[in-house]
């Protein structure tokens, strides 16, 4: 991490308690211009299609913050075509908790959740939320929503924001099964979050516009499809944060016109280049540690490995007819490689490991997770028997509190090394 | 007749009995989670940790979970891959409670009755799933204590009950299942409507959608304080606590264990602790012999401390030793280094401190929390928060203005911010404590060890070492980390200006400064801040002495 953004990550950590309206301005006025820095001036050797939608997050972060106002807070699952089609901007504190760790100003933020309660095993992105919360620094948004999956966390964190903030608060609860009579539970529910909204924020949803987001969203979804075909025989060398990038892409911000252009140029892009690749091909499961330079320098830099997906980009890429938008956005809930148990996950995992031609996979258990560490034994084992030596690492996305940096790299420099004998 | 293992307060038991299968709740907490740990991960939830081991050692061949939890459908998805038990369900509960969540469970219920019917070999009996219901369990008579909060293990439940001055009922789901029986039996497509609507409104536990009507829990008449359970690896139930902690006048006690039968030595002192605070007539220390001093002995786990106080309540003498091994001969040697004293001499003697049981010859024991809290106030009346940083432990307690327990909390098992820690730094960096506690003092550089757990933190100190950071550095940058976990505890108790600081750790000038500079505040340190406790034990001596003349 420079020293540019470790002196940054320093200044609001000393605003953070006392001035939380400062550190609010300082956080808010950064990610605006890394938006503007990623739209005119984007890093030498980032993709096209990553500069972009990183130009289209890092102001969104920036909203989320200043004009909380106009703001629904969300949980990284929620289906958010009713939201786009309303204007409403989602507030998504996953990616709240990348862009703070990112900037090196997570520690006080942790800090402030835990001497709130909140337990020290708890997911860290969750805890960083609850954190800028209860420090003042991220004021009371227009509602908040949330589904049941992929974790328990959603129910604890949005129960807690809502009730700190005295906003109201939305539920879809996603069941496991696929059956039509699920179906209609979770689409009746989000006609019931349709209605929730418009009453939140005195707007009328117009089911045309909510027409035109699910047909964005249906772009979106067969070019990220046609992406990882092309992926199969490309070789791309990307920042860590690169995979998290596709997963606001996929999620939060499925459904606006800029994730239908990020997807269709990641697409475009890939389709031009291929290529074999010199490393070994990863397949990484679960969130991507994108803040910690021992991992970025081996998997992004070393030249040693590349990681060819992840699969939070391929749980939710269910068929999508504009013409039925509760019903798409139901059937991506429950047909989610995050729903239905592991057996689902692993197996939708394995497919795309055969599909683009992975040399390995690495399950990231990110410190909390326990839907992702209880399974942990039973990837490798699947995996394993299927032919892709897997490994098992822990870690965590956001906190470096939990991470031993040392053991890490050598569990994945030795993997790779398996990888390569 | 089958019986069947379950967890949850949800599963639908009536209609299990009605196809002949007999209830059994899983809830024994286990040594050690070997099997458990090679199916999962070390992460996981300890209570799903303990059921899979409990359904192993059991050898069961039934077992219906409901997706309680991200763990428990773990657990689920890991015995289906092993084919254990024989029959395995997994009942998916729905997170609301209103009508279209109540024709989804009905919907699980069929499913289950069709496969358990299966099962069995049986039809539903309809006579049997009545007297399956069972009445309301009510609370007793007179004042009592519940445990509240996450699953409480059975080893924890008799603990609780055989040390707690009151009798302590189960308000964890464990305890507190009820539905209501039917008021017909119609046909069973209608009852089994009617059931998922019984099963949905009981009691509503963290996992559920709407959860308001918890707080009935909390308003039973007679209810006189809480203990509130939470499980390594299971948030849940944090949440609730902290809410908690900051709304209810009931006097509330925060347990947390990993479902590993319970440590007396921790448990007996926050049971204790939490009982005096009660203001409960509990048994206190006897005067059982003549003489014109009295003594409070500390048995710590580095050091035994010991005050003598003369009748009229001056000090007479104090002394600081090694414990050693044994707490009986920590005590026997802070008596011979008191100069001329000896037990004989001691019209009380209270001990206090993890060995208080241990003294065969202290006429009384009272925890640390209550004597640390007397000790403190006679030291320093303005004293209304006071943070104890010991060997193994370390506490903030709540002072109220006569030097009574408003409330504390003391770290879990884990040794980060306690003196312990500092010794296990210091030894990695090849430094005395009194070293080290100059060393801080004299840093240049801010440096972060941002690791919550002690063996991480070792890493990190070694990581620094190499990158030839300065020792004091180093040092200050280990302050700073005890000074981060003091200030989340202080901010767990409730506490607030009046702060003063006791224990060993107290000597390190560099701890004290890192935590005054996180706190906002000066941090008042007695001349021996090792020997607080201890004075208040002498304290209560005392009082045993005036009361008896």
């Amino acid at each position: 991490m420079g020293a540019v953004v470790e002196r940054f990550g320093g200044l609001v950590a000393a605003q953070a308690s006392a001035h939380p309206g400062r550190a609010r301005w300082l956080l808010s006025s950064a990610y605006r211009l890394v938006g503007a820095q990623m739209r005119y001036i984007p890093p030498k050797g980032m993709s096209p299609a990553r500069s972009y939608m990183q130009s289209v997050t890092s102001p969104m972060m920036g909203k989320a913050l200043s004009r909380p106002g106009t703001c629904a807070c969300v949980n990284v699952f929620l289906p958010c075509e009713l939201l786009h089609a309303m204007d409403i901007t989602p507030m998504i504190p996953e990616g709240l908790s990348c862009y703070l760790v990112s900037t090196a100003a997570e520690r006080p933020f942790l800090q402030a959740a835990e001497e709130h309660g909140v337990p020290e095993s708890y997911c860290s992105y969750h805890k960083l939320l609850l954190g800028l919360a209860e420090s003042g620094v991220l004021p009371a948004p227009l509602c908040v929503l949330n589904t049941s999956l992929a974790c328990d966390a959603n129910q604890l964190t949005f129960r807690r924001l809502a009730e700190r903030y005295g906003v109201p608060r939305f539920t879809v609860d996603v069941p496991m099964g696929t059956s039509s009579a699920d179906l209609d539970y979770v689409a009746d529910q989000l006609r019931a979050m349709g209605a929730f909204l418009e009453k939140c924020s005195g707007r009328r949803l117009d089911p045309e516009r909510l027409r035109l987001a699910m047909e964005r969203s249906r772009r979106t979804v067969e070019d990220y499809r046609r992406y990882l075909d092309g992926r199969a025989s490309c070789s791309r060398t990307e920042e860590l944060s690169a995979e998290m990038f596709a997963v606001m892409a996929l999620h939060p911000l499925l459904g606006t016109e800029e994730s239908a252009r990020f997807a269709a140029l990641l697409a475009r892009e890939t389709i031009a280049r291929p290529g074999p690749s010199a490393g070994k091909r990863i397949l990484w499961m679960h969130t991507v540690p994108h803040w910690q330079a021992s991992m970025m320098e081996v998997l992004s830099k070393s030249g040693r490995c590349e990681i060819v997906a992840c699969d939070m980009n391929y749980e939710g890429l269910a068929e999508i007819d504009p013409d039925r938008p509760y019903e798409s956005m139901a059937r991506r809930l429950l047909e989610s490689g995050y729903n239905g148990g592991a057996e689902r996950r692993v197996r939708r995992s394995l497919d795309m490991a055969r599909r683009l031609n992975a040399d390995g996979v690495v399950y990231f258990c990110h410190w909390g997770c326990k839907q992702t560490s209880g399974a942990a034994q039973y990837a490798k084992r699947t995996l394993e028997d299927a032919g892709f030596p897997t490994l098992v690492l822990d870690g965590d996305g956001c906190d470096s509190g939990n991470v031993n940096d040392g053991q890490m790299l050598t569990r994945l420099q030795a993997f790779l090394e398996q990888l390569e004998g | 007749m089958g019986t069947f293992g379950y967890t949850c307060k949800y599963t639908p038991l009536e209609l299990l009995s009605a196809f002949g299968g007999q209830p059994a709740l899983l809830n024994r907490e286990s040594p050690d989670f070997e099997y458990a740990e090679g199916l999962t991960h070390n992460h996981f939830c300890c209570h799903a940790k303990a059921v899979l081991e409990e359904c192993r050692r059991d050898g069961l061949q039934e077992l219906v979970l409901v997706n309680c939890c991200d763990s428990i459908r773990r657990a689920y998805d890991v015995l289906r891959v092993q084919g254990t038990p024989e029959f395995l369900f997994l009942l998916d509960l729905p997170h609301h409670d209103d009508g279209c969540a109540r024709a989804r469970l009905k919907g699980e219920l069929l499913r289950l009755a069709a496969e358990y019917g299966a099962y069995t070999g049986r039809e539903f009996d309809p006579a049997a799933f009545r007297a399956a219901f069972t009445p309301r369990r009510e609370p007793p008579d007179g004042p009592y204590l519940a445990v509240v909060g996450a699953r409480a293990g059975e080893r924890l439940l008799a603990a609780l009950r055989s040390s707690a001055p009151l009798p302590v009922e189960d308000f964890t789901c464990g305890g507190n299942r009820f539905v209501p029986p039917p008021e017909e039996l119609s046909g069973f497509d209608t009852l089994m409507d009617w059931y998922a609507g019984a099963l949905l409104f009981q009691l509503p536990c963290l996992r559920m959608d709407e959860i308001g009507r918890r707080e009935e829990l909390f308003q039973q008449p007679g209810l006189a304080g809480l203990i509130y359970h939470t499980v390594k690896f299971c948030d849940y139930y944090s949440f609730e606590y902290e809410a908690l902690r900051k709304h209810t006048r009931l006097p509330l006690l925060k347990l947390e264990t990993d479902f590993t039968p319970p440590a007396s030595g921790q448990l007996s002192t926050r049971l204790e602790a939490f009982a005096e605070g009660l203001s409960l007539p509990v048994a206190r220390p006897a005067a059982r012999r003549r003489g014109r001093y009295v003594a409070g002995i500390d048995s710590g786990s580095t050091t035994t401390n010991a005050v003598v106080l003369d009748l009229e309540g001056n000090l007479a003498a104090s002394a600081i030793v090694r414990t050693g091994p044994k707490a009986q001969e920590g005590a026997r040697k802070a008596f011979a280094a008191l100069g001329g004293f000896a037990p004989e001499d001691m019209a009380a003697i209270v001990a206090t401190g993890y060995g208080r049981a241990n003294i065969p010859f202290a006429t009384g024991a009272v925890t640390e929390i209550t004597c640390h809290a007397r000790g403190a106030h006679r030291l320093r009346p303005e004293a209304r928060t006071v943070i104890d940083i010991g060997g193994q432990d370390s506490k903030v307690i709540c002072l109220d203005g006569a030097g009574g327990v408003k409330n504390f909390v003391m770290n879990d098992k884990c040794a980060a911010g306690t003196g312990r820690f500092l010794e296990m730094m210091a030894r990695t960096l090849e430094v005395d404590l009194e070293e080290m506690g100059r060393l801080g003092l004299r840093w240049e550089k801010e440096l972060t060890i941002s690791s919550i757990c002690t063996v991480f933190a070792e890493s990190e100190v070694v990581s620094l070492i190499a990158d030839n950071h300065s020792a004091a550095d180093i040092v200050h940058g280990l302050n700073q980390s005890v000074a981060v976990k003091t200030a989340a505890l202080v901010s767990r108790a409730g506490g607030g200006p009046g702060y003063m600081m006791t224990g060993g750790v107290a000597r390190n000038q560099g701890v004290v400064e890192a935590i005054e500079a996180r706190l906002g505040e000066r941090l008042w340190i007695g001349e021996n801040p090792d020997l607080c406790g201890a004075l208040g034990a002498a304290l209560f001596a005392l009082d045993s002495v005036r009361s008896q003349t």
